[in-house]
């Protein structure tokens, strides 16, 4: 038992951080009821996938992936460049989906004057749409 | 050196992105500009896309590397006879609504006139995501171009304001964790090759099918993408989300956005997982019960453009199950030959031409819906009795639209559905089985009973009456309906060559072409 949890658990802790987030995250979207609660889910969500691609890349000891003649000649090794490049476009992507989400939370709220959505879904009914 | 037809996919997606902020521009001097320089760009990148798809069919597969980079490391566009296919399916839509968009954005939607400029940019931005996930030949690539795609839809969903808003949050929250899942699939199989390339995937991947990393990136890349294609548990944000739109955008959502995620979907399982991981049957229950559920809704609901979001659920489980059928034959033949069994290249052949057939007559139904509503502002179709009549061109083209989608010959939405209904009676034969069985009964039972709506539609429209008299609807818009019919029509009287090119498409993905 001991020793699974220190193979398997404390050794990889960031691939576990990285699924615990997740799992709040997508808890968050779909028990939430406030509409910037589910948004706030959605980046939690995005961030746990990110961390994920992170750990990946990651080495311990690794240097900075600007590779020359000596770097190699003296056996360094160096972490891998690529998943940090993908994640930073992930991330603006991330922000354009947050962005087009609070713009829509924000004519929601002009609209209806509430940010909960079973208030919203009341207020339609009552309008009679 | 390449010849300047090769650079054309790299192009295409250029031109759309350009204009998209070309618009943003002109649209501060002049706002009548905009829809002419959305219509034009299109029209220029329709044109390149003929003659991608005539290069590739004549000379064989595009690639083009980004930037001079070699494949694995750089990205890279590879376009083949199912690209190029899609690709013009995308901009033919894509043209006629935004030469819809023109007139209806100002007679459907008065309060969004105003912001014209925004929404040809984002517009724009649409169709730049939709031909880049068609065009890319790279993994995360798909990913971002997938993400742009779906970014505009949510802006477009929403830009009616009122119910669309809420329609369109639902729609960003789903279609945020089927994005995400895809991009944890895309990091799955990069932490075990290495690799972004779909064709060095395909390549790398075959000594690790073992592997329960893959297996579980399988997993994600179906929930993920069944999530942007809206196939049965995963549809729920389809019928708000369509319908909420306005007309011209439901069209390219409804008749061409949902297919384009199907085709990542197809491009990515048949070039990268095996066979034995069963995903004809997954895709094949899928398809079934999106189609049987989806109908049973569908024709309950009085609110037209409902109805029709909830047929564009109908339709994507007709194709799910032709491509199920597909890959389920391809799993019982034994020994794998260069050629597939004609069944499977039927099934796949049919799924395809279903995609353009199903593109072109929703597109036109969602159209006429727009200039119904132009004209009576209402979506509900007890108030509409008879407008057909006063609206001759709009209701015939519809009836014509509605029959095609019914699978009347000789229209042609009957040679897609023969097509996927005579390669299952052909495995019935060759391969036989209970899967096979079931397939053919649920799909027969749900083409004949889809009819039921889409004729009653038809006949609310052309035989009732009751509603207010009208007039017919401004003429760009009666233009691209009447387009669209005439195609259903001419492309049911002489389907051969469109038929002949499906099967090259399928034969592409399957192999053996």
């Amino acid at each position: 038992m001991m020793e699974w949890l220190i193979g398997e658990v404390f050794a990889k802790y960031n691939y576990w951080v990285s699924i615990v987030l997740m799992l709040i995250g997508f808890y968050a979207m779909i028990a939430k009821g406030n509409l910037i609660k589910k948004i706030i889910g959605l980046n939690i969500f995005q961030t746990a996938i990110f961390l994920f691609f992170i750990s990946l890349a990651d080495i311990r000891g690794g240097t900075e992936p600007i590779v020359s003649e000596e770097i190699i000649h003296m056996g360094y090794v160096y972490v891998n460049p690529l998943p940090h490049v993908l994640i930073l476009t992930a991330i603006v992507v991330a922000v354009a989906t947050t962005a087009v989400a609070l713009a829509l939370v924000i004519r929601m709220y002009e609209e209806y004057g509430t940010m909960e959505e079973e208030e919203i879904i009341e207020k339609e009914r009552e309008m009679g749409l | 050196m390449l010849s300047p037809v090769e650079q054309f996919p790299v192009l295409v997606v250029a031109i759309s992105l350009f204009s998209a902020f070309t618009i943003l521009i002109a649209g501060q001097l002049n706002k009548k500009s905009c829809c002419f320089i959305s219509i034009a760009a299109i029209l220029v990148q329709l044109v390149m896309s003929f003659f991608i798809l005539n290069h590739v069919l004549t000379k064989g597969t595009i690639h083009y590397w980004l930037g001079g980079w070699k494949p694995p490391w750089g990205i890279e566009y590879l376009v083949d006879v199912l690209n190029a296919y899609v690709l013009v399916i995308i901009l033919f839509l894509g043209l006629l609504c935004a030469l819809h968009a023109k007139s209806s954005i100002e007679h459907e939607l008065p309060e969004l006139s105003h912001k014209i400029v925004p929404f040809y940019t984002i517009y724009q931005l649409f169709i730049a995501g939709l031909c880049g996930v068609t065009v890319t030949g790279d993994i995360f690539n798909m990913y971002v171009f997938l993400e742009i795609l779906s970014l505009a839809a949510y802006a477009l969903v929403g830009s009616k304001g009122g119910m669309a808003l809420r329609a369109s949050f639902t729609y960003l929250v789903m279609g945020s964790i089927g994005a995400c899942f895809f991009l944890l699939g895309i990091g799955f199989l990069y932490s075990v090759t290495g690799s972004l390339n779909i064709q060095d995937l395909s390549l790398l991947l075959p000594p690790l099918y073992g592997n329960r990393v893959v297996q579980a990136a399988f997993i994600f890349f179906i929930v993920g993408l069944g999530i942007k294609m809206a196939v049965f548990p995963l549809h729920t944000w389809l019928p708000e989300a369509h319908p909420a739109a306005p007309s011209s955008i439901s069209a390219m959502l409804s008749g061409i956005m949902i297919m384009v995620g199907f085709y990542a979907l197809i491009r990515v399982l048949f070039t990268l997982f095996p066979l034995y991981y069963n995903y004809g049957l997954i895709l094949l229950i899928l398809g079934l019960l999106s189609m049987t559920v989806a109908n049973l809704f569908a024709y309950f609901q009085n609110d037209l453009k409902r109805l029709l979001a909830y047929s564009s659920i109908v339709n994507i489980g007709i194709i799910a199950t032709g491509v199920g059928v597909a890959a389920y034959i391809l799993s019982t033949v034994a020994e794998p030959s260069k050629t597939p069994p004609e069944a499977a290249s039927l099934a796949m052949a049919g799924a395809l031409l279903h995609i353009l057939s199903h593109g072109v007559a929703k597109a036109m139904v969602f159209l006429g819906s727009g200039n119904i509503h132009s004209s009576i502002h209402t979506r509900e179709l007890s108030k509409m009795g008879g407008i057909g009549r006063d609206m001759p061109y709009s209701g015939y083209s519809m009836t014509v639209g509605l029959l095609s989608l019914l699978g009347l010959p000789p229209l042609i939405g009957f040679w897609s559905k023969f097509l996927i209904i005579m390669s299952v009676a052909m495995a019935l034969r060759s391969v036989g089985g209970v899967v096979i069985l079931t397939t053919f009964i649920l799909l027969l039972f749900n083409v004949i009973y889809a009819a039921a709506y889409y004729l009653k539609v038809t006949k609310v429209l052309m035989i009732e009456s009751g509603a207010v008299r009208t007039h017919e609807a401004p003429f760009p818009m009666v233009f691209s309906v009447v387009v669209f019919a005439f195609f259903c029509l001419i492309g049911g009287l002489f389907p051969i060559s469109l038929i002949r090119l499906a099967v090259r498409a399928s034969l592409t993905i399957l192999g053996g072409g």
